[in-house]
C-alpha cells in the first residue's frame, strides 16, 4: 500500500491516505469556485430616468434578475398612479381635482406624515404648496418669477390644516392641493426598501435623483456633494441600512437680473428659502422622512431644526454657504471632510 | 509512512492555484474608470475612459437630439436639444460616481471605478 496514485503507477497500489486528503482539497477547492460562480450574490447595476430625475441603483443578490425591472416599473407606476399631480388620473391629481376621495392606505399614509411634519416645522414645510410651486414650475416649461401679487393669491391657498384623514378617505379646502414633490423621491426609497426585503436582496445602493436608501448590513461610504456643483463630494460619511436625503440651493434654479432663485420653496413666503444655508443632509430610517426633513431644515435653518430632527430621532449636516459645516451629535465624529476649502464647526 | 508524496503535493497544489486563479475577477478591483451611458433605461455604451487615446463624440440618437463627447478619463453632453441645456452645463465627468443627465432625452451618463472615495453622492 506504498505506491502513490498520482505520480508513480495509476494502477498500482493505492495509498488510501493519499486519496482521500487529495479528494477533500479538490472537493473544497471545486466547492469554493462553485459558490462563488453560482450561489455568491451577484451585484447589478442600472440608471435610468423618471420621476423627472435620475434614478441608480446597484443590488447584490443571489437568486434574483429580475429585481432591477421590478424597481424601475414599481417607479413607473407609482409616478403614474399615485405621486404625480400633473396626471389627473393619479391618486394626487384625482384628490386635487375632487377635493375629497377614497385613495389607498398608501397616500393616506403619506398625507399624514406630511401634515405631522408640516405641523411640526411651523408652517415652513407644507404639503398644500402646489399653488406657489405650480407658479414658479421649477424645471418645468413655464418656469418664471412670479409677480408679487401672484404669489400673494397663491399663498393665501396654502394649508395643511384642510386636510383631513379618516381612515383612506381625504377631504382638503376647496382652495388647496398638494404637492408632494418635496417627499417622493424619499417614499419612492421606501417602496423599493420592500421590494429589496421580498426577493431577499443582500445589499443594495439606491439613488432616487440624490436621495439614498442603503440597503443590507453593510458600511457604503457616502459621499455628501460640494455645492459648487458639477456632482463633486465634499465630505464622506459611511453609513448602514438607512435613508439619506439632501436638499440644496444647487439642483433646480434659475437666474434673472443677477439674482439666483432656487426651488426650495418657503412656504410661508412664497418664495425661495433665503437664509445662509447651501444644503442639509438628513440620515433617518425612514425615506418620506428624510426627504420632507431635509426640505423643512433647509428652510427652518440650523437653530431652528435641532428640535425637530430630535424629534425624528434624524441625523443631519448643515453646509453654509460660507462653506462651515455643522453636524448633529449623532454623525459628528463620522463625518469627514475631503475638500479642504469646507470648515467643520462645533 | 508520509501522508502525502512530493508530486502529490504539487498535483494538489495545482489544483488550488487553478482554482484562485478562476476566482481572481471576484476580488480584483480595478482601477479603470468606466462610463455608462443608457437611454430610456437601456445600458447604450460602456466606455473605458482610461484608454481613450483621441477624443470622439457621438450622437445619442434621441430627441431631443443629445451628442457626448469622450476624452481620456472624461466624458461629457457638448450637445443637446433640450430647452435647460442643464446636461450641458454639468460639464465633464471625471470621477466615481458623478452623474449627468438630459432628462427630456431619457440619457444618463454615469462613471463608475473601483478607486474612490466613495460609493455613492447624495445631492
Amino acid at each position: 500500500m506504498q505506491v502513490n496514485i498520482l505520480s508513480d503507477n495509476l494502477f498500482s497500489k493505492v495509498n488510501i491516505k493519499s486519496v482521500i486528503a487529495f479528494s477533500l482539497c479538490a472537493v473544497i477547492a471545486f466547492g469554493v469556485v462553485a459558490y462563488d460562480c453560482f450561489f455568491a450574490a451577484k451585484e447589478s447595476n442600472k440608471s435610468f430616468v423618471a420621476m423627472g430625475t435620475v434614478i441608480t441603483s446597484s443590488i447584490w443578490t443571489k437568486n434574483n434578475p429580475e429585481i432591477q425591472q421590478q424597481i424601475n416599473d414599481e417607479i413607473n407606476a407609482l409616478e403614474k398612479s399615485l405621486l404625480s399631480k400633473n396626471v389627473d388620473t393619479s391618486e394626487v391629481g384625482r384628490l386635487n381635482k375632487e377635493k375629497s376621495a377614497s385613495v389607498s392606505e398608501d397616500l393616506a399614509d403619506i398625507l399624514l406624515d406630511c401634515k405631522e411634519v408640516s405641523k411640526d416645522s411651523n408652517g415652513a414645510f407644507d404639503v398644500t404648496i402646489c399653488p406657489v410651486s405650480t407658479l414658479w414650475d421649477f424645471g418645468g416649461e413655464n418656469q418664471r418669477l412670479p409677480s408679487e401679487n401672484e404669489i400673494e393669491a397663491a399663498l393665501s391657498k396654502i394649508n395643511y390644516e384642510s386636510i383631513n384623514v379618516k381612515g383612506t378617505n381625504v377631504t382638503i379646502g376647496n382652495e388647496q392641493s398638494i404637492d408632494l414633490g418635496a417627499v417622493g423621491k424619499g417614499y419612492t426609497c421606501d417602496k423599493i426598501k420592500a421590494l429589496l426585503e421580498e426577493c431577499r436582496a443582500q445589499k443594495a445602493i439606491i439613488s432616487v435623483g440624490g436621495s439614498l436608501l442603503l440597503y443590507g448590513n453593510h458600511k457604503f461610504t457616502i459621499g455628501v456633494a460640494n455645492p459648487s456643483g458639477n456632482k463633486l463630494a465634499m465630505g464622506t460619511i459611511d453609513l448602514k441600512d438607512c435613508f439619506i436625503s439632501t436638499s440644496g440651493d444647487y439642483e433646480k434654479y434659475f437666474e434673472q437680473d443677477g439674482k439666483k432663485y432656487h426651488h426650495i420653496l418657503d412656504a410661508r413666503t412664497g418664495y425661495p428659502a433665503d437664509g445662509y444655508l447651501s444644503s442639509v443632509t438628513v440620515i433617518c430610517d425612514s425615506g418620506l422622512l428624510s426627504d420632507a426633513l431635509s426640505t423643512a431644515c433647509f428652510i427652518m435653518g440650523y437653530n431652528e431644526s435641532l428640535d425637530l430632527l430630535k424629534k425624528y430621532d434624524a441625523e443631519a449636516i448643515f453646509i453654509f454657504k460660507d462653506k462651515t459645516v455643522k453636524c448633529t451629535d449623532g454623525v459628528a465624529d463620522k463625518f469627514k471632510i475631503t475638500n479642504n476649502t469646507f470648515k467643520m464647526e462645533k | 509512512m508520509k501522508l502525502l508524496k512530493k508530486n502529490d503535493i504539487l498535483v494538489i497544489s495545482a489544483v488550488l492555484i487553478l482554482c484562485l486563479v478562476l476566482l481572481i475577477p471576484s476580488f480584483k478591483k480595478s482601477d479603470r474608470l468606466i462610463a455608462t451611458v443608457t437611454v430610456d433605461g437601456v445600458q447604450t455604451y460602456v466606455i473605458d475612459l482610461s484608454s481613450v487615446e483621441k477624443a470622439y463624440s457621438f450622437d445619442t440618437n434621441t430627441t431631443p437630439k443629445a451628442e457626448i463627447t469622450v476624452e481620456k478619463n472624461a466624458i461629457y453632453f457638448s450637445y443637446a436639444d433640450c430647452p435647460d441645456k442643464l446636461c450641458v452645463n454639468t460639464g465633464k465627468l471625471t470621477k466615481n460616481g458623478q452623474t449627468a443627465a438630459c432628462l427630456p432625452a431619457k440619457v444618463v451618463v454615469s462613471l463608475k471605478s473601483a478607486k474612490s472615495d466613495f460609493d455613492v453622492l447624495t445631492y
